[in-house]
């Protein structure tokens, strides 16, 4: 299995007259050619941050890539010129944003949205990228004759297959899936994942989905990494996220939901709030909300160990945790 | 399975585009339509102005000077002996062409200048809007009178001047449209698939400014005329013996305490342009506003 986007000691900073904000510290991360990594993490803890990154899209100012390298086929997508990156943005990694309602051009038709995606990176007539939009459309469930309409005579559900076929009219290689279905109501989440996950597998196509929801990490992604403050505490495959939880902060996530085999009468939430990303906590950064921390925990930052099999955790006491979880 | 699911979606839509709306809209407001007509009638009028006019525009005939409206001259003669009907209906080729030209100009320029500075921001837009700033600082009569002193009285001279005028204060108001237009989402989606900074200007960012643009088009005209003709008044637009709507008022002036129609026509016909031209600019606002949808 050919890795296809290396991430390596990212980090991204946003510097405000405030202060620094450290919104991505020293990430690692690695996508398989035609496997899905969910990036899973809370508001604010630098997922979005990520996704622009390897599309070298950060905000600047205010953020600047301060270090690491993003190897997309071995090539470092941070050193290369604008006119390259261009070329790779929409044709080999394309991104689908958040909110389809924001996400496309209110003046345009979807159709002629879609078929300028196209013609941006291939060589063809207006004609042919007309076509190929009305292809995709097919593709995501939308009938051709509606390639004349406008974002306003769709609905919420409809709007986000459009951008999946403009993120998909070129074939892409990676994707990049900001939080699709968070805008959406849940029936048509379903649908919409059910349909991102059928296109990516029929086009080989791999995906980093960032999301908060632990649901559709269970159904669609084959790696998961968990995102506290800008790090990645926790990374492993789906198995062994879910049934060798380590970290302490994604033991605090899974508690946090309710489960269909046992009556819980209470959740139990992490206590506390995200550490204020312009001045983290010394050592551990989820230490201060950490139901196990101890001394060391504050003093020393952990560093990220393999627990075997490739299962890494950035935690002092991750074996010990993790053989507690699995007794109850 | 899932082509199906949506495949049996309710298939009611409306198929009217944003043009469509738009004038339907429009059509609703009666006002608007009243000074579109008007607006309709004053350029057929020009255009057809040679068909129309009763006689020869400079024709002088000193034995038929200050003849007040009759049947031969339903507005009147001027000073030589000329029919105002006939010179009000060239003038308006003028007027209409002159205020075309400037706002078109005006309207160009401002949408290069406000949206990129707008998009690009940064030191480029501090420095942009701060000579513009200095520009918006000069009366706008007193800068026009400067602009045509230095530039000359050719049609397209004026035009220039009435355009260099109005630039940094439509500049400004694009920019902000701009400013924004550049935070939407689709412009970083628009990022996000490769195109260049001059695509999304031209493709995402202008095309949204269209609806205030428009607008401004309109409401400019108006304003353009009456500069125009100011200019006119002062000497330094449009020269006699070539009619224009400003100085044919002017060549009244002389002539206001003891015969009416020279300075009465011009004016009403001015006001009226310029009501009217107001007027479609704010019915087309009001139409272009989707909050204000029934």
């Amino acid at each position: 299995m050919d890795t296809i986007l290396e991430i390596k000691d990212l980090t991204i900073e946003y510097v405000t007259e405030e202060g620094t904000i450290h919104a991505v510290n020293h990430i690692n991360l690695s996508i398989e050619e035609g496997k899905t990594v969910g990036l899973v993490g809370e508001t604010g803890s630098g997922k979005t941050t990520t996704a622009l990154g390897i599309l070298n899209l950060v905000p600047s100012p205010p953020g600047q890539i301060v270090s690491g390298e993003i190897l997309y086929h071995g090539e470092d997508l941070l050193k290369m010129s604008k006119g390259d990156i261009q070329l790779i943005r929409g044709a080999d990694i394309s991104m689908i944003f958040q909110d389809p309602m924001t996400a496309l051009n209110p003046v345009h038709t979807v159709g002629a949205q879609i078929a300028e995606v196209v013609s941006l990176h291939q060589d063809c007539s207006k004609e042919e990228a007309w076509n190929r939009a009305e292809e995709m459309l097919e593709l995501v469930g939308i009938t051709r004759e509606r390639s004349h309409e406008y974002p306003h005579q769709f609905s919420g559900g409809m709007k986000q297959r459009v951008v999946i076929a403009m993120a998909l009219a070129c074939n892409p290689t990676l994707l990049l899936a900001d939080e699709p279905t968070t805008a959406l109501d849940v029936t048509i989440q379903a649908q919409v994942l059910e349909m991102i996950n059928e296109l990516k597998n029929r086009l080989n196509t791999s995906m980093l989905l960032i999301t908060h929801d632990l649901g559709i990490v269970a159904e669609t992604c084959d790696n998961v990494a968990i995102m506290y403050a800008g790090e990645i505490v926790e990374y492993g495959t789906l198995e062994q996220m879910f049934t060798r939880t380590a970290h302490p902060y994604t033991l605090g996530l899974f508690e946090s939901i309710p489960r269909l085999d046992t009556d819980t009468n209470r959740l139990r939430p992490i206590p506390g709030l995200m550490p204020d990303p312009a001045n983290l906590p010394k050592g551990c950064a989820f230490q201060p909300r950490c139901p196990y921390a101890q001394e060391k925990c504050s003093k020393e930052k952990p560093l990220t160990r393999d627990l075997g099999e490739g299962h890494l955790v950035q935690c002092h006491f991750a074996k010990e945790i993790g053989i507690e979880k699995r007794r109850d | 399975m899932i082509r199906k699911a949506v495949s049996s979606q309710p298939k009611v839509r409306k198929r009217r585009g944003r043009f469509a709306e738009t004038a339907h809209r429009l059509s609703k407001n009666i006002p608007a339509m009243c000074a579109l007509c008007f607006v309709v009638l004053l350029i057929m009028s020009a255009v057809f102005a040679p068909y129309l006019a009763p006689y020869d525009y400079a024709k002088q005939d000193l034995t038929q000077k200050f003849v007040t409206p009759n049947l031969a001259h339903p507005l009147g003669t001027d000073n030589f002996g000329r029919d105002i009907l006939s010179r009000l209906l060239f003038g308006g080729r003028i007027s209409l062409l002159v205020s075309v030209m400037a706002v078109a100009m005006s309207v160009g320029g401002a949408l290069i200048v406000g949206s990129a500075v707008g998009y690009f921001g940064g030191a480029l837009d501090n420095i942009v809007m701060r000579i513009l700033d200095v520009f918006m600082a000069i009366p706008g009569m007193l800068l026009t009178i400067v602009f045509s002193v230095a530039l000359g009285t050719t049609l397209f001279d004026t035009a220039l001047a009435i355009a260099l005028t109005s630039i940094p204060a439509l500049a400004r108001q694009l920019r902000a449209s701009t400013l924004l237009i550049r935070d939407q989402e689709y412009i970083e989606a628009a990022k996000s698939f490769g195109s260049s900074h001059w695509r999304i200007i031209w493709k995402h960012v202008i095309p949204n400014t269209l609806a205030p643009v428009i607008v401004q088009t309109s409401m400019r005209l108006g304003e353009a005329i009456l500069a125009i003709s100011g200019m006119s008044i002062l000497g330094l637009g449009v020269q006699p013996p070539t009619p224009e709507w400003g100085n044919i008022l002017a060549s009244g002036q002389e002539y206001i305490r003891t015969y009416w129609p020279l300075i009465t026509f011009p004016g009403i016909l001015i006001g009226l342009a310029m009501l009217s031209f107001n007027l479609l600019g704010d019915g087309l606002r009001d139409a272009m506003d989707p909050r204000l949808k029934k």
